[in-house]
């Protein structure tokens, strides 16, 4: 092939560019754009997930307390647990890794930035959907986990759980769609050289991550619509009165609902691999094994749902194998501490803000996984299930476990987000407040829960003798709180006012930091190949890496790689914008919209969505999609 | 009522065994956490000023046998700790092998309170109650743990761990009670709008103050003799009382809400909710919704000498 080695930045900018004004703003393929977006829209149903939270502390903070109706309170905390799992944690990682991976295995798109561009857009209408239930009075009343037959119409008559099973499904289309496009990506896009163990810490959590996602999301696929009908059409897959069994919702939705734990946790490993390595500024000790470590978590982790159902009843043998998988479980998160510290051991650590979120990591996360250790155990499980301290313990895990982590990515990848620095002082306070806040609202809980005191309660009796820790705990959040704005002030006016960043301000390892900050359209002038796990610290010149060429710069051409060894195979051409991602996103909307009402709205989204699909994959004359 | 649902007071076998099981977990993880943190600070302070891309093979075979030395001590401590939760759990399984001497009742749970129905074998003797269980010192109870409704959870954290109450499935659940109290058990598995007023009271006693308590709750109540309670016995079967409450003795027959037969032996009104005084009945008769929202039992129109009548009449339901 007779391309120029080196392409003209505005050659690329014309092949790979998105549309200007608001047709391109809406027609975007270009991951980056995409992966921003599922990122700040996570954001944004964070904050008001926490905005619920912040309302349910202030009304525990003393007994008897009528800021909040019973009825309230529980939809309350129903949407928080479904806005943190499916709008915020999932989605937000997911962002992280549509932006990143690209740039990491060093291509210039995802396989399938169409489905991409619509996966986005059926989660924001999915997330919209919840809230307008909420607003509407039909906020979900059974939980984020919907137990049957407590969602089930003789219970709920309102259309809360209606609208709580189809935000599922949203999420479930939306997450699907993410996850099979980054698989495909990482297994077939990567530079040349980039043989799976060079590939990136983050970059292996997001695909095993993936993987998990197509199978958990088929579980909870099924169990939602087995809901779904059994409200809308009558079936009677958990009515009892009818042969059906509730309990066989609760093995369906933690057989899916234990592997999103770690669909949540496993990113947030991958990130602080990076930081670690980055911020002691040695190569990952260990990379096999945690390699390992994160199959291992996420093949396991479909075997250990049943620790959260120890008190229905069910025959001891089958809970006690559940003991065992939970405690085994635990190994490879703990092979994974100890290569971090013995990185850091080696290194010499760079006291930046991103790695003081990791000492939050370790100092909570630890924590964390010793309660839940403790949780494996059927006796002690039977005392401290559904009470406060499986509450403490889930916050330990997740927000230690992965919104620490989560933070610490944030600043770390602003300036390639951004090509601007964050503010190291305001990075430094919003760590002091987040790590405070969190401790002092998450470990009284544990204490309470011992003492007690249930979950899900919307006030409790003076004589309980819980008021003053509960007191204790709603003033954490408060500094919780501040410190989230803390944080997001610093990424809103760092944009304006960081200094300039430049390609690789940390001095760090991997791909992404090879290109401008932030990357051009088509992420490089010239696709690297890969010598080393580490190519960015290469000890050859940035000029005097090899390349990839061949490829028509005037196309939307990408080198397919072969999955293990990542030589070159082929050339694929990549669509380019197009507006009919958002009419068939519109389209499901709609149709997913009438399906709490009539059956016939799956006919709708059936036709309203098909349409926009055939117009999106319809060729191009000329054989270009 | 401190104390009176701790899962550190424990007042049976079976929580003391999960008392003492809890705290070895406890001190453990201290332990191991301080140990990963104690790694890890020493990590951060005492690292090597190593050139950035210097290799070390003396360093990385330290590495090496740091992490290996700690994933073994992992790996043994869980076993250990695997080892005593089994124990702890036949511990629990074995204590006590139900005998002549054990006590059956039939629990059932309904948004927002308890049904409590003793099952005696020699028939007419059956005592049904609500929201509060009374239980002999020292004798298994074996639970018989059912729903009428929706999932809820039996939990009284001074006796045992929890029990779920699931429609369509029956749990048998032993408890039993080594040292005389009130102990609370607050339903743990959400279950409604009410689902953070619905405990039930456990009151364990001596055999004979039991047998006593038993006797009487046998008992029919019995028409006053006259006045202001006579009076409000009419009231209560002319208003709405009867549809969903029973008082054994009269005509009413309802079988959705607690019986009230011994209403006044009692400690406390809607599920441990409010104290079972005068006032307190007065102003959940009159407005059961401002008390718990949400709950079955609608407003009542019953008022002034009526409303005390009736009172009156309750009060005599000892």
């Amino acid at each position: 092939m007779s391309a120029p080695a080196v392409v003209a930045p505005d050659t690329l900018a014309r092949t790979w560019g998105t549309r200007r004004g608001i047709v391109g703003w809406l027609s975007t393929v270009d991951h980056k754009n995409i992966g921003l977006r599922f990122i700040v829209t996570a954001l944004f149903f964070m904050a008001l997930g926490g905005v619920l939270a912040l309302t349910m502390r202030t009304q525990l903070a003393r007994p008897d307390n009528h800021l909040l109706s019973p009825q309230l309170y529980n939809q309350f905390f129903s949407v928080h647990g479904t806005t943190m799992m499916f709008l915020f944690a999932v989605p937000v990682m997911m962002g992280l890794g549509i932006y990143l991976v690209p740039l990491m295995i060093g291509t210039r798109n995802v396989v399938f930035p169409r489905l991409l561009a619509y996966a986005y857009w059926v989660y924001l209408f999915g997330g919209l959907f919840l809230y307008s239930g909420l607003l509407t009075g039909n906020g979900a009343p059974a939980g984020w986990f919907s137990y049957t037959p407590l969602s089930e119409s003789a219970f709920d008559p309102t259309k809360g759980s209606d609208i709580w099973a189809q935000t599922i499904t949203y999420t479930e289309i939306s997450m699907m769609a993410v996850a099979v496009t980054l698989i495909i990506t990482i297994l077939k896009q990567r530079a040349p050289g980039m043989s799976l163990n060079r590939v990136p810490l983050f970059v292996w959590s997001m695909l095993v991550t993936s993987f998990m996602v197509v199978f958990a999301m088929t579980t909870i696929a099924t169990a939602s619509f087995f809901l779904a009908a059994d409200r809308l059409i009558n079936t009677r897959f958990f009515v009892e009165r009818a042969g059906g069994d509730p309990l066989l919702w609760q093995h369906l939705f933690w057989l899916f609902g234990h592997p999103e734990v770690y669909i949540i946790f496993l990113p947030a490993t991958g990130i602080v691999s990076h930081l670690v390595t980055t911020f002691s500024r040695r190569p990952m000790f260990g990379y096999t094994a945690i390699v390992f470590a994160t199959i291992a978590t996420g093949i396991i982790s479909f075997g250990v749902w049943v620790h959260h159902m120890f008190a229905t009843g069910l025959p001891a043998l089958g809970l006690s194998f559940f003991t065992a998988s939970s405690l085994v479980v635990t190994i490879p998160t703990a092979i994974q501490l100890f290569c971090w510290i013995a990185t850091l051991w080696s290194g010499r650590p760079q006291w930046r803000v991103p790695l003081l979120f990791v000492l939050g990591f370790f100092f909570i996360l630890v924590r964390g996984g010793l309660t839940g250790i403790m949780l494996a155990s059927v006796p002690f499980d039977l005392q401290a299930h559904d009470t406060y301290f499986v509450v403490g313990h889930l916050h330990d895990v997740l927000i230690g476990g992965a919104v620490f982590p989560l933070m610490g990515a944030l600043l770390y990848w602003y300036p390639k987000f951004t090509g601007r620095m964050p503010s190291e002082t305001a990075g430094r306070w919003a760590f002091a407040l987040l790590f405070v806040g969190q401790n002092l609202t998450f470990f009284p809980m544990h204490v309470l829960g011992l003492h007690g005191m249930p979950r899900r309660t919307y006030t409790y009796l003076a004589s309980t003798g819980w008021g003053s820790l509960n007191q204790l705990e709603t003033i954490g959040s408060y500094v919780l709180a501040l410190g989230v704005l803390v944080t997001v002030g610093n990424l809103i006016l760092s944009a304006f006012r960081g200094r300039t960043a430049g390609a690789d301000p940390w001095g760090a390892d991997t791909l992404e930091w090879a290109t401008t900050s932030p990357p051009p359209p088509g992420n490089f002038a010239s696709l690297p190949v890969v010598e080393s796990r580490d190519p960015n610290w290469d000890q050859t010149r940035p000029e005097d890496r090899p390349i990839v060429t061949g490829l028509p710069p005037e196309r939307r051409e990408v080198l397919f790689t072969t999955a293990l060894d990542a030589v070159p195979a082929r050339r694929i051409e990549l669509p380019g914008p197009t507006v009919w991602t958002l009419a068939a996103a519109v389209g499901t909307t709609i149709g997913l919209v009438m399906l709490i009402f009539t059956p016939w709205g799956l006919v709708v989204a059936a036709l309203l969505s098909a349409a926009p699909f055939i117009a999106w994959s319809w060729p191009k004359v000329g054989g270009s999609a | 009522m401190q104390g009176a649902h701790s899962v550190l007071g424990p007042a049976s076998p079976q929580a003391a065994a999960i008392a003492h099981l809890a705290l070895l977990f406890f001190a453990l993880a201290a332990i191991v956490w301080l140990l990963v943190l104690g790694f890890l600070g020493y990590a951060l302070l005492r690292s090597r000023r190593l050139g950035e891309r210097e290799t070390d093979a003396r360093l990385t075979r330290r590495q090496i046998i740091a992490v290996s030395a700690a994933l073994g001590l992992s790996t043994i401590v869980l076993l250990a700790l695997g080892f005593v939760d089994y124990g702890t759990a036949r511990d629990i399984e074995t204590a006590h092998t139900s005998s002549s001497d054990t006590l059956h009742v039939r629990l059932i749970g309904r948004q927002w309170w308890w049904q409590v129905q003793y099952q005696q074998r020699t028939p007419p003797y059956q005592v049904v109650t609500a929201n509060e269980l009374h239980i002999p010192l020292g004798r298994p109870v074996v639970l018989t743990l059912e729903s009428a409704d929706v999932i809820h959870s039996f939990w009284a954290p001074n006796l045992h761990g929890k029990s779920d109450l699931i429609p369509s499935y029956s749990n048998a659940f032993l408890i039993q009670a080594d040292s005389p109290g009130v102990y609370r058990a607050p339903c743990a598995e959400y279950c409604g709008t009410q689902h953070a007023k619905m405990a039930l009271l456990i009151v364990a006693q001596p055999a004979d103050s039991f047998a006593a308590w038993y006797t009487n709750q046998l008992r029919d109540a019995p028409p006053p003799a006259g006045g202001a309670a006579a009076h409000g016995r009419e009231v209560f079967l002319a208003a709405a009382c009867p549809f969903c409450h029973t008082i054994r003795g009269t005509s009413s027959g309802g079988n959705v809400a607690p019986d009230l037969t011994h209403l006044a032996s009692r400690s406390t009104l809607a599920a441990g909710t409010i104290p079972n005084h005068r006032a307190d009945l007065a102003a959940w008769i009159a407005n059961p919704q401002g008390i718990k929202p949400g709950n079955q039992m609608p407003a009542n129109l019953v008022g002034g000498s009526d409303l005390n009548a009736l009172l009156d009449y309750l009060g005599t339901l000892r």
